[in-house]
C-alpha cells in the first residue's frame, strides 16, 4: 500500500544530555526522572506523539546515542549513569551522527520538518581537543539534515560557550540549586516539545519553534553574531 | 478556600487546580460535581448575555429537568451553570460541572477523540466509534437548533468513554456563541481549523466550522486514516481527501466529499442534522445497530500498515530501544444497546404505550377533543427531544401529529355536522 499523503509532519527531536561526573546526584536524577515524564507525554497526547520523534545522546569523554530517533511512546527508557569529563567535541559528532542515521531511518515520502537538537550542559568543555570543528559540522549550511539548536546552560555552564552553540535560542536556568535547574530545562523541553507539534507549524520558521521557558527560571542569552 | 457567588448560589472554591489555560484555570470546588473556572482577565471571559443565555439552557436542563449528564445530547453539553460576576456585572468566572471521572484517561486528562480516531491510540471497534461519532452529531445537531456556535470542535475538546457506560461530552461550553454573533476573533485548535479561517475568509470560527471538524472527525474517525488535510498544495489550493475508499457507502462518502473537497465552500457542508441522519440509515436502519455494516467499516479501516513508525536503526551504545510496537487489533464489532430515553411521563407514554397509547388517545378523543390535542402538545416536545436512535421515536412523533390535528379538527367536523343537520332539518 502507498504511504499516505495525509500524514502528518514529523517534527525531529534530538536531545544532547551531559552526564559528566558533576551531574551527579540531583541533576542525573532529575533528569531521570523527566524522561519517563516525556514518554508520559507521548502517550497522554496522541497528536503530540503522532508529530514528535525523540533521539536522546548522552555525553561525557564520549558520546552514544543512548535512544535514536523514534516513537518516544514505545521506547523503553534507561535510567542514565554519570560518568566522566565534559567533551562537547564528541557530543557534536554524535549528534551529526544520530541525526544523519535518524533522518534516513524515516520511511521514505514521510514528511519532516527540519531537526531541532536541545543541547543542556552543567559545564565547559574540559577535552583536549577543540571542539569548534565539530561544532562547524553540525552547524554545516550544506548538510541538509542541519538542525537548530537550543542551548539549555545551568551550574557552572559558560554562557559564551552556549551563544557559540545555539543557532537560535540559549538559555541559563536562574535557580540556585542544580537539581532544581534540570527540572525546570526538563518540564521547559516538555512544554516547548508540546506546544510546537501541537502548533502544526514548521519549527525553523519565525515563530515555528515554541519556546516555553519562562522568565521566572531562565535568562535568555543573547544571540551571537559572527 | 475562599467562596465565589454566582446569581444562583455561592460555591466553595479550593486551591486544587485541575487545569490551566491560555483562558482561565478551573479550580475544584467542596462540591465534587461541579468546578469553577476563572477567567484570567476580564477580556478573556465570553461575553456576558452570550453567556447568561448558556447557563439558561444549562439550568433548564441539568437542574429543571433533572436530566443525568450525557444520557441525551443535550445533556451531553458541559453546559455553565452559574456566573460569577463583578461589581461591573462583568464576568470573573463560571461554575460548570466536573467531568465524570469514567471520561478521564489513565493520565488524568479527558479522554478525547483522538483516543478513538488515530491509530496510535489504539482506537475501539466500529460500533464504538460510530456510537460516539452519532452522538457527537447529535450534540451540534442539538447546538444547531438553538442557533449556538461552539467555535473549537477538536481532538481534545470532545470526551468519551466506553465504559461502565457509553458516554460522550463535549467540552470547553462556556465560550459558545449564537450564530448570528459576529465575532472578531476566537479561539481554534491546529489541525482542525477552518480553512476559511485560515484563508482569512472569515474572521472566526462559525457554525459552519462546526461543521467542518464534525466531518474532519468522521473522516479520520470512520476510516481511521491520518487524515491530514491541513498541509496546503503546491499551487495553494486546499487538498481533497484521498483516502475514502469506493468500498464506502454512498451515502457517507457523498456527504464526505461535500465537507471536504472543497473546503472554502462553507454552506456545502452537511449539517450535523444530515450526518445524524445518514449514519442512522447506514449503522441503525431498523433500530438497531447492524453487524454487517459494522463489519464492513472495520474491514475498510483496518489498514494493513503499521499505525507506528518503524523501529530505529540500532546503534552501537548499551541501550537500544525494543522492536516494533504490536500493532492495534481490533475486535469484532459490538452491537449497542440504543441511547436510553429520558422524557416525561407524557412523551413516555407515546414511546413505550404501544397500544394502551392509542386507545388511550382514542376515548380521549371522543370524550374530549381539545383535551387530546393539550395532552399530546405536552407529550411532541418530549418525543422530539429524545435521541432519534430511540427505537419508537418516528412512530410516536407520526402519532403525536395526528392526534394534535385530530384534537383541534374533530370539534370542527362536529360543529360543521350539527350545523348541516340543523340546516337540513329546519329546511321546509
Amino acid at each position: 500500500m502507498p504511504e499516505s499523503s495525509e500524514l502528518f509532519t514529523v517534527f525531529p527531536i534530538f536531545l544532547v544530555v551531559d552526564v559528566s561526573a558533576s551531574m551527579a546526584g540531583g541533576p542525573i536524577e532529575a533528569v531521570n526522572r523527566s524522561l519517563p515524564e516525556m514518554k508520559a507525554e507521548m502517550r497522554s497526547n496522541p497528536t503530540v506523539g503522532e508529530i514528535a520523534r525523540v533521539a536522546l545522546i548522552t555525553f561525557s569523554d564520549q558520546a552514544r546515542t543512548v535512544i535514536p530517533l523514534c516513537d518516544l511512546a514505545t521506547a523503553p527508557i534507561p535510567e542514565l549513569p554519570v560518568e566522566g569529563g565534559t567533551n562537547f567535541a564528541a557530543a557534536f559528532r554524535e549528534l551529526r551522527a544520530a541525526v544523519d542515521n535518524g533522518m534516513r531511518s524515516l520511511p521514505k515520502g514521510t514528511p519532516v520538518y527540519r531537526p531541532v537538537a536541545f543541547f543542556l550542559s552543567d559545564g565547559e568543555h574540559t577535552a583536549r581537543e577543540d571542539w569548534g570543528s565539530a561544532l562547524d559540522q553540525v552547524r554545516d549550511d550544506g548538510w541538509k539534515y542541519r538542525p537548530e539548536i537550543v542551548a539549555f546552560g545551568f551550574g557552572d555552564a559558560n554562557g559564551e560557550a552556549l551563544r557559540r552553540i545555539a543557532t537560535r535560542f540559549a538559555f541559563l536556568a536562574k535557580d540556585q540549586d542544580p537539581a532544581m535547574q534540570v527540572r525546570e530545562i526538563m518540564q521547559a523541553l516538555i512544554r516547548s516539545i508540546r506546544s510546537t507539534s501541537s502548533s502544526f507549524r514548521d519549527p525553523n520558521q519565525a515563530e515555528g519553534l515554541h519556546l516555553e521557558a519562562p522568565s521566572e527560571y531562565f535568562t535568555p542569552l543573547p544571540p551571537m553574531t559572527t | 478556600m475562599r467562596v465565589v457567588t454566582g446569581l444562583h448560589g455561592s460555591y466553595e472554591v479550593s486551591d486544587d487546580v485541575l487545569n490551566t489555560g491560555g483562558v482561565g484555570t478551573i479550580y475544584r470546588t467542596t462540591n465534587p460535581r461541579l468546578v469553577y473556572k476563572e477567567y484570567r482577565s476580564v477580556d478573556k471571559a465570553p461575553a456576558r448575555p452570550a453567556l447568561d443565555r448558556l447557563v439558561l439552557i444549562g439550568r433548564e436542563i441539568i437542574v429543571g429537568r433533572r436530566v443525568r449528564l450525557c444520557t441525551t445530547p443535550e445533556s451531553s453539553i458541559n453546559w455553565p451553570l452559574d456566573v460569577v460576576a463583578d461589581t461591573e456585572g462583568q464576568a470573573r468566572g463560571v461554575v460548570l460541572p466536573a467531568i465524570p471521572p469514567s471520561l478521564l484517561n489513565e493520565f488524568g486528562k479527558p479522554r478525547g477523540l483522538e483516543f478513538l480516531i488515530m491509530r496510535r491510540a489504539i482506537p475501539p471497534p466500529a460500533g464504538l466509534r460510530v456510537f460516539v461519532l452519532l452522538r457527537m452529531a447529535e450534540i451540534l445537531a442539538y447546538l444547531d437548533t438553538h442557533y449556538l456556535v461552539h467555535g473549537d470542535v477538536s481532538g481534545k475538546n470532545l470526551a468519551w468513554a466506553a465504559a461502565p457506560q457509553l458516554w460522550v461530552y463535549l467540552i470547553d461550553c462556556d465560550g459558545m456563541v449564537g450564530q448570528t454573533s459576529a465575532l472578531a476573533h476566537g479561539v481554534s485548535t491546529p489541525g482542525w481549523t477552518d480553512p476559511r479561517l485560515t484563508d482569512r475568509l472569515v474572521p472566526a470560527h462559525d457554525h459552519l466550522s462546526d461543521w467542518y471538524a464534525l466531518a474532519l472527525a468522521m473522516y479520520r474517525g470512520l476510516l481511521l486514516v491520518p487524515g491530514n488535510l491541513h498541509n496546503k498544495n503546491p499551487d495553494g489550493t486546499w487538498p481533497a481527501p484521498t483516502e475514502i475508499p469506493d468500498q464506502l457507502d454512498d451515502r457517507i462518502a457523498a456527504l464526505l466529499h461535500r465537507a471536504l473537497d472543497h473546503p472554502l465552500d462553507g454552506p456545502s457542508r452537511p449539517s450535523p442534522a444530515e450526518w445524524v441522519q445518514v449514519l442512522v440509515d447506514v449503522f441503525l436502519p431498523n433500530g438497531n445497530y447492524d453487524a454487517e455494516a459494522l463489519h464492513q467499516l472495520d474491514r475498510l479501516s483496518t489498514d494493513p500498515t503499521p499505525p507506528f513508525l518503524p523501529p530505529p536503526l540500532v546503534p552501537p551504545g548499551p541501550v537500544v530501544p525494543s522492536g516494533a510496537p504490536p500493532r492495534p487489533t481490533h475486535p469484532p464489532p459490538v452491537t449497542l444497546p440504543p441511547a436510553k430515553p429520558i422524557v416525561g411521563w407524557a412523551g413516555r407514554l407515546a414511546l413505550e404505550g404501544g397500544i394502551f397509547w392509542h386507545i388511550g388517545m382514542v376515548v380521549l378523543l371522543c370524550g374530549c377533543p381539545l383535551l387530546t390535542a393539550l395532552y399530546v402538545a405536552i407529550a411532541l416536545p418530549q418525543v422530539k427531544a429524545v435521541a432519534v436512535t430511540v427505537p419508537g421515536r418516528k412512530r410516536a412523533l407520526i402519532s403525536c401529529y395526528c392526534y394534535v390535528w385530530l384534537g383541534f379538527l374533530y370539534p370542527a367536523l362536529m360543529c360543521t355536522l350539527f350545523v348541516l343537520l340543523g340546516t337540513t332539518s329546519t329546511s321546509p
